[in-house]
């Protein structure tokens, strides 16, 4: 076989008579003996079982569909609703009457949220003409770390409970210290609006039907003592009063319900999936002089990138071009430092 | 002076992303408002989730027992155990992306093949349209109709037969009834009777074995006759699946690990080596590059490749 031959930049690096990137020796060795007795395909899977569809959720056979352990048509048949079987799925177990119509109550709260994200993601794709559930799934996808992040509301507020309970604070020491904390990072707080945005009425209702119904707990508490502690440190500075949004205040809700943060995310990003539809039926069926999303030209006017240059011959190529890569730290400091100012690369993230 | 600078500021800040008309939704500080209520004073009021759904999809209260067979209905959807779906959520998860990739992953799976609500509904709408223009009332004769012209054309008939329950789909029979119980059944459900009937009854002759309605069959009609377009159908049913694929994806998350592929576990994984199974072109020496062009034009003109182009 033809030999490489590698330049003595690359010989300085890896050493001499080493191939790049091929890793240290005794790998290198231990791979070739592998790969010399190499198993077939039965001895690969000698004492283990075959692979099944393993699954603490759910089975099916023929005659029937079994949830947790129950019928489902048993249990449509019974008159358990979404709601209860959300309970079900999720928690395995029926909820009480009360819990079933706190879920009832938010679930309502999370069918739409006019044109926000996911709605605008979900009539863009729509104006693609894919079909509905391409549309619907492209919205969902506008749930991140800061639009409607409820997992890791969940997570945030599970964290500093569990530090509560090692460090034996109550829910108001706790929420100072959380409150301390995010502050002095300069990081949001999840649950509350931004400074600036004045609250609205829903997350207050949210947390009375909670108490009303009482299924409000440490969850519930202890959002309304973050609130207090943030409003606390913000009155000493002459600042306004942060309100609470529906991550908080459904967040807290959903929690207190005995929903894991992972599921409650999945129901209130399913639960708005259907006013995607909505949406994706409503931007199909508009006949009115609106242009699909992209249709309209977007000239220079908002354009703030690298003015318009001529493109060098192709000749020329390596006079223009400069090699990227870093092979020392401050190399690569330096090379980061400049990336960081191209827009759009995304080194400034 | 002052509030008017902040007041433009927030306006500035809470430009919408992009004008767009809606008959949907539109909010504001205070409220959201849904086809022209207001989705918490809704919600105080008592209504429930499937009262929302009927006021998303259609801007209307349904009745109650309109709210009960969609509750009936929504209920039953929401877990199927492992269908395309489910293993579509499974599998995204495995690579850890957020949740919502997975559900996204799990909803958009379905299609043509996997509750096909819509194309059930555009089936039944384009012979009722043809009923109305061909003035033919007799929903037994327009059944038989279909049947004919999906059997000359070997098209799959919407709404019948599923590859696992091949007795029937036990949510099938149970889902006419209610709907029959409950007084919500309608011109769907009939038509799709009536189409069950004459295909059987033709299977019969010939000796085939029954074919049972599937869940697009009953469902599908069911919540047609409810008012909902076959888009709306297929929304309500794509869309309630996703809660139990979202409980599978988690499932996977927290008690499975990542990239299916671990020796450690017990049971072969999904993504074990040993489940891959090739079938394609034998292995074979990859061609020095600089006899590319005689290599590539003795390949093309053989024609092997062909066998294997997907």
């Amino acid at each position: 076989m033809e030999s490489i031959r590698k330049p003595a930049e690359e010989e300085a690096i890896y050493g001499p008579g080493r191939e790049p990137y091929a890793g240290p020796a005794e790998t290198i060795e231990r791979g070739e003996a592998e790969r010399r007795v190499a198993k077939p395909v039965e001895k690969l899977v000698e004492g283990r079982e075959p692979f099944r569809w393993r699954s603490i959720v759910s089975y099916k056979t023929v005659p029937k569909i079994v949830l947790r352990g129950y019928d489902t048509t048993r249990l449509v048949e019974e008159g358990y609703g979404v709601c209860d079987i959300l309970f079900i799925l999720f928690q395995s177990r029926i909820p009480s009457s009360n819990e079933e119509k706190m879920l009832n109550y938010l679930t309502i709260l999370f069918f739409d949220d006019g044109m926000s994200l996911p709605a605008v993601i979900s009539r863009a794709a729509a104006d693609g003409r894919s079909i509905m559930t391409q549309a619907i799934g492209a919205g969902i996808l506008a749930f991140g770390h800061v639009y409607g992040p409820f997992q890791d509301y969940g997570c945030m507020v599970n964290e500093y409970l569990e530090r509560a309970e090692r460090e034996n604070k109550n829910l108001k020491e706790i929420a100072q210290i959380l409150v301390k904390e995010y502050l002095g990072q300069g990081k949001a707080i999840l649950g509350l609006y931004p400074e600036g945005v004045e609250g609205d009425p829903v997350p207050y209702r949210v947390f009375k039907k909670a108490e009303s119904l009482g299924t409000a707990g440490k969850y519930h508490d202890f959002q309304i003592e973050i609130q207090n502690a943030v409003n606390q440190v913000r009155g000493k500075e002459g600042k306004t009063k942060l309100h609470p949004d529906m991550v908080g205040a459904a967040g807290s809700a959903m929690l207190d319900l005995g929903f894991t943060p992972e599921a409650t995310w999945a129901i209130v990003i399913i639960t708005r999936a259907y006013g995607c539809g909505a949406h994706v039926m409503d931007e199909m069926e508009d006949k009115s002089t609106e242009e699909p999303y992209g249709v309209r030209l977007q000239g220079p006017e908002d354009y703030d990138g690298i003015p318009d240059r001529p493109v060098p011959p192709l000749k020329d190529r390596e006079k223009v071009a400069k090699p990227i890569v870093a092979r020392t730290v401050d190399d690569w400091h330096r090379t980061f430092k400049e990336l960081r100012k191209i827009k759009g690369s995304g080194w400034s993230i | 002076m002052e509030k008017t600078k902040k007041e433009e500021m927030e306006k500035k800040e809470r430009e919408p992303v992009t004008r767009r008309k809606s008959a949907i939704s539109y909010k504001t500080r205070e409220k959201v408002v849904v086809r022209g209520y207001d989705m918490s004073e809704l919600a105080e009021a008592g209504y429930t989730f499937e009262d929302g759904i009927f006021v998303l999809l259609q801007g209307r209260i349904p009745t109650e027992n309109e709210m009960k067979m969609l509750r009936y209905e929504m209920a039953e959807f929401i877990e199927h155990s492992m269908s395309p779906s489910a293993a579509a959520g499974i599998t995204t998860m495995g690579g850890r992306p957020l949740l919502p990739a997975a559900i996204a992953a799990a909803i958009m799976c379905f299609g043509a093949a996997h509750g096909p609500g819509a194309a059930h509904g555009y089936m039944c709408d384009e012979f009722f349209e043809r009923a109305v223009k061909e003035n033919k009332r007799d929903i037994k004769e327009l059944a038989k109709t279909l049947v004919d012209e999906y059997l000359r054309e070997k098209k799959p008939i919407q709404g019948l037969g599923q590859p696992q329950h091949i007795y029937g789909d036990p949510r099938v029979y149970p889902t006419f009834r209610r709907s029959q119980m409950l007084e919500t059944a309608g011109i769907y459900n009939q038509f799709q009777l009536e189409i069950l009937n004459e295909l059987n009854r033709r299977r019969m002759k010939q000796g085939k074995s029954f074919v049972h309605p599937n869940m697009i069959g009953a469902g599908n009609s069911s919540l047609m006759d409810l008012g909902f377009s076959p888009l709306g159908s297929f929304i309500i049913g794509s869309v309630s699946r996703g809660y139990s694929c979202a409980a599978h994806a988690i499932e996977q998350l927290k008690r499975g690990h990542a990239w299916m592929a671990s020796r450690r576990e017990k049971m072969v994984q999904l993504l074990d080596l040993s489940m891959i199974e090739y079938e394609g072109p034998a292995d074979r020496e990859v061609p020095p590059i600089r006899e590319r062009d005689k290599y590539a034009q003795d390949q093309k003109e053989k024609g092997e490749w062909k066998k294997w182009s997907l």
